[in-house]
């Protein structure tokens, strides 16, 4: 019987020939059609559109704003600036290498610097504090805090008036002297790494004035003193602080929604809740994938680029809970989508929902709200925009889907 | 151990590197034919004896009148040519290992692992210009799908005599196995994928019969007969994928920095559903093999192979599945002598003319296939082992394709030794 299993190996001369020789090319037919399936998702008795206020969420913008503007009563800046390069500079015992030592001598000049967004905004001159209860470092929260939260009856030091320039490229730029302040009140905490201070207008500013740039900039005078030699050095350093937190301070007042109509806007605080009955997609078969879904919005002004975030929340909500703070959006990037406008002929907005509607197709979400915010890529967060939803144009989904059986 | 890394191995080859070719997309595939190379010189359906003179190494009930044990393997390849030649399709396959014990020339007892159908297919659609009212838009839509895999099975025989005349095998098929589909849509440059998987479970019966009763003149005459049926019929347990936009172009549902959509974080579970009685078959099989001249055979069989499974084709890609296959042929055979003196009587012979006729379920259509086939074997050894060697040419119609040309090629090796015979003391 071994016999027959030692001639098994020969048939192992054959398994070679399963890579040679082989070919794959696909064969034209004409496959089954009607695989892409649209459809229209239009309001019904159960669909809402409706607006709510809440806090400014102001945080985070790459600029910042003092003055006035139609519709809110007061606007201001704050900011925490923090070194570019570690504040050794004010340790007089600090070595590098233990063969040389590195002392300050003197601070020769601090000073506070803006720049102006628009240099045609250079008679605005702002107006400069210090918070000097620096070691609270809970002055404000960049992402949280707002008029409503921020206590504006912590100590604060004013400064001179600032001292306007303008470069070589026109640019303007507004500095305040702070050097005996700094001697003053600030190199105590010299081992602080940080400092806050509030940028606000100043009476006769009738006007937005956006500015970019704030920093601190610090020049002192160093020696270089190495160990058993007479020989030593001294010059003029400078260190710079950034800005590591910015707000925008900004009392929004209160906000009237008109009865067929709903609105974004991040300084108004205004968020929407839209809802759509979207039943339809339990019935829709399985095994199938949105290609595109769609909602669209008509603005009731031209605009020419404004950017909208979609979140579904939290919880369902009933249009009768929607309060101020009350709504929670979920905590969740994977949910999150973006539109933009595509269209400024209608002021059509656009906004792709291709995520939120998959989600609630598999079951991963069972309510149907969706909330609207205005995106911090808008360049003016001041600017409100307002949807219809009226007879002649109601809010829409339309969707597209791909059945691959 | 070793041996059974080798059949593992063989297992495993089993289930790749069939020829693709749109009848595998019907249903759930061709069923595959010619499991031995011998049987391809002459029919392709291996009722009838062409492996040795009264032997069908296919047909159980003629393995009694073998003198050695066996150990047998068929190798082969396919190629199909659509349009002229312009596509081709090649591969190749094990396509049978096979061990046959014979016992005292009455009994015999055989196991045997082939595939049994084939579903390794690549077809591609036309590609369309779609309106879409709602949207505003065309879209340019192609839709493709392609699978591999098949159905395998496992076939234990056995085979005893009813009377001096008439002997009787019955083999249990056990069919097992699984394939992968693919459906992709491609719109706009973009490739919408789903993929599936079909596992296979069932169980067929065959009886087979021979008579040596019949006669004609001087002539003597084997009359065959084989009936299969259902014992379990096949069950299909489909498991669909959740379809995805392949945005990273890898054609897997993946995607790290640029994700297909769905997130893969998020997809569901796939969706599971078993389809029972798929395919509940029925297939009888008549031959009648004539002996003209000592060695010269004359072989000529039909068979009427149809399902009765009322599933229709719930795993069909195409919508649709065979339904019928119906096949005659006419072969003749010279075989080698019993006790060769020359090089040339060690060889046998083989040729023949064969048609089939496949009835689509939903369409109604019939393709039609012809063909002729050849081939010869030679004995080695005090064993009577045996190298066999096959071709098959044919065309196809019927389809929505141009014509198409399959040829086929069979190489199988069968190794003798002695069982289950009383040796003499020493």
């Amino acid at each position: 019987m071994k016999k027959l299993f030692y001639a098994f190996p020969i048939l192992w001369i054959f398994i070679p020939i399963l890579f040679f020789s082989c070919s794959e090319e696909p064969i034209p037919y004409e496959l089954s059609e009607g695989d892409v399936i649209s459809f229209r998702i239009d309001p019904n008795s159960t669909s809402y559109f409706r607006s709510y206020q809440t806090a400014p969420e102001m945080g985070g913008l790459s600029e910042l704003y003092y003055g006035q503007r139609d519709g809110f009563s007061e606007i201001y800046s704050l900011v925490e600036v923090y070194p570019v390069s570690t504040p050794f500079f004010l340790d007089t015992t600090y070595s590098s290498d233990s063969t040389s030592y590195y002392f300050v001598d003197s601070i020769e000049d601090v000073t506070f610097s803006l720049t102006l967004v628009d240099s045609s905004n250079s008679q605005y001159h702002p107006v400069l504090s210090y918070f000097s209860g620096d070691g609270d470092t809970t002055i404000f929260l960049e992402n949280e805090s707002s008029f409503y939260t921020v206590n504006s009856t912590l100590d604060t030091i004013g400064f001179d008036s600032p001292i306007s320039s303008t470069d070589t490229l026109g640019n303007v730029h507004f500095s305040f002297g702070a050097t005996s302040l700094f001697n003053n009140y600030m190199l105590d905490a010299t081992r602080l790494n940080s400092y806050t201070f509030k940028i606000s207008g100043d009476g006769e500013t009738d006007s937005l004035v956006a500015f970019t740039n704030p920093k601190l900039e610090v020049q002192f005078s160093r020696t270089m003193e190495i160990p058993d030699s007479t020989w030593d050095s001294t010059w003029v350093d400078t260190v710079t602080y950034t800005a590591r937190y910015k707000l925008i301070i900004v009392n929004p007042g209160e906000w009237e929604e008109g009865d067929s109509t709903f609105s974004i806007g991040r300084a108004k605080g205004l968020k929407s809740i839209l809802r759509f009955n979207l039943d339809t997609l339990s019935m829709l078969p399985d095994n199938i994938i949105f290609k595109d879904a769609d909602l669209y919005l008509k603005c009731d002004t031209t605009i020419n680029s404004f950017k909208v975030f979609a979140y579904p929340l939290k919880d369902s909500i009933s249009i009768n809970d929607i309060d101020l703070f009350s709504v929670e959006q979920m905590d969740t990037t994977a949910l999150e989508f973006i539109g933009a406008t595509s269209s400024t002929v209608d002021s059509l907005l656009i906004l792709n929902v291709r995520d939120f509607v998959n989600y609630i197709y598999l079951n991963q979400l069972t309510h149907y709200e969706l909330q609207l915010s205005s995106s911090p890529a808008n360049d003016d967060p001041f600017s409100i925009v307002t949807f219809i939803n009226d007879n002649t144009f109601k809010p829409y989904i339309l969707m597209r889907y791909v059945a691959t059986n | 151990m070793l041996l059974r890394i080798k059949l593992f191995s063989l297992f495993a080859l089993l289930s790749v590197g069939f020829s693709q070719s749109l009848m595998n997309a019907f249903g759930i595939g061709s069923p595959a034919s010619n499991s031995d190379a011998a049987s391809m010189g002459t029919s392709p359906m291996s009722l009838l004896p062409s492996f040795q003179e009264g032997v069908s190494i296919s047909n159980p009930v003629t393995w009694s009148q073998l003198n050695y044990t066996y150990l047998s393997g068929t190798y082969g390849g396919q190629q199909s040519e659509i349009q002229s030649g312009l596509i081709k399709n090649g591969s190749t396959y094990l396509q049978q290992m096979q061990l046959i014990i014979p016992i005292k020339n009455k009994y015999a007892f055989g196991l045997s692992i082939a595939p049994n159908t084939n579903r390794r297919y690549s077809v591609i659609g036309v590609e369309n210009s779609v309106d879409d009212g709602i949207y505003g838009d065309s879209l340019t839509v192609r839709k493709s799908v392609s699978g591999y895999g098949g159905i395998a099975s496992l076939k234990p025989s056995v085979a005893f005599p009813l009377t001096s005349l008439e002997s009787m095998a019955i083999t249990i098929n056990y069919l097992f196995g699984s394939s992968r589909g693919i459906t992709s849509i491609s719109i706009d440059g973009t490739d919408y994928i789903q993929k599936e998987q079909d596992i296979y479970s069932g169980t067929m019966m065959q009886l087979f019969f021979h008579s040596k009763r019949l006669k004609y003149k001087d002539y003597g005459m084997g009359f065959y007969l084989s009936l299969e049926s259902a014992l379990k019929p096949l069950s299909v347990n489909r498991i669909s994928h959740q379809p995805f936009e392949d945005n990273n172009e890898s054609g897997n549902h993946d995607g790290s920095y640029y994700s297909d959509f769905p997130d893969l974080s998020l997809i569901p579970d796939a969706i599971q559903s078993n389809s029972i009685g798929e395919i509940d078959p029925f297939e009888i099989q008549v031959g009648l093999d004539v002996n003209i001249r000592p060695r010269l055979h004359i072989l000529s069989e039909g068979s009427h192979w149809y399902d009765r499974g009322d599933n229709g084709h719930t795993v069909s890609v195409l919508n649709d599945k065979i339904v019928s296959l119906d096949q005659i042929s006419l072969g003749l055979a010279l075989f080698s002598r019993r006790l060769p003196r020359q090089i040339l009587n060690q060889f046998h012979c083989r040729g023949g003319f064969f048609a089939k006729q496949y009835t689509l379920y939903h369409m109604g259509k019939r393709i039609d296939a012809k063909g002729f086939s050849f081939g010869f074997g030679v004995k080695f050894g005090v064993t009577d082992n045996q190298i066999d060697f096959g071709f098959s040419i044919s065309q196809r119609d019927g389809l929505d394709v141009n014509d198409e040309l399959i040829q086929q090629f069979s190489v199988g090796i069968s190794l003798g030794d002695i069982w289950f015979i009383k040796r003499r003391e020493r």
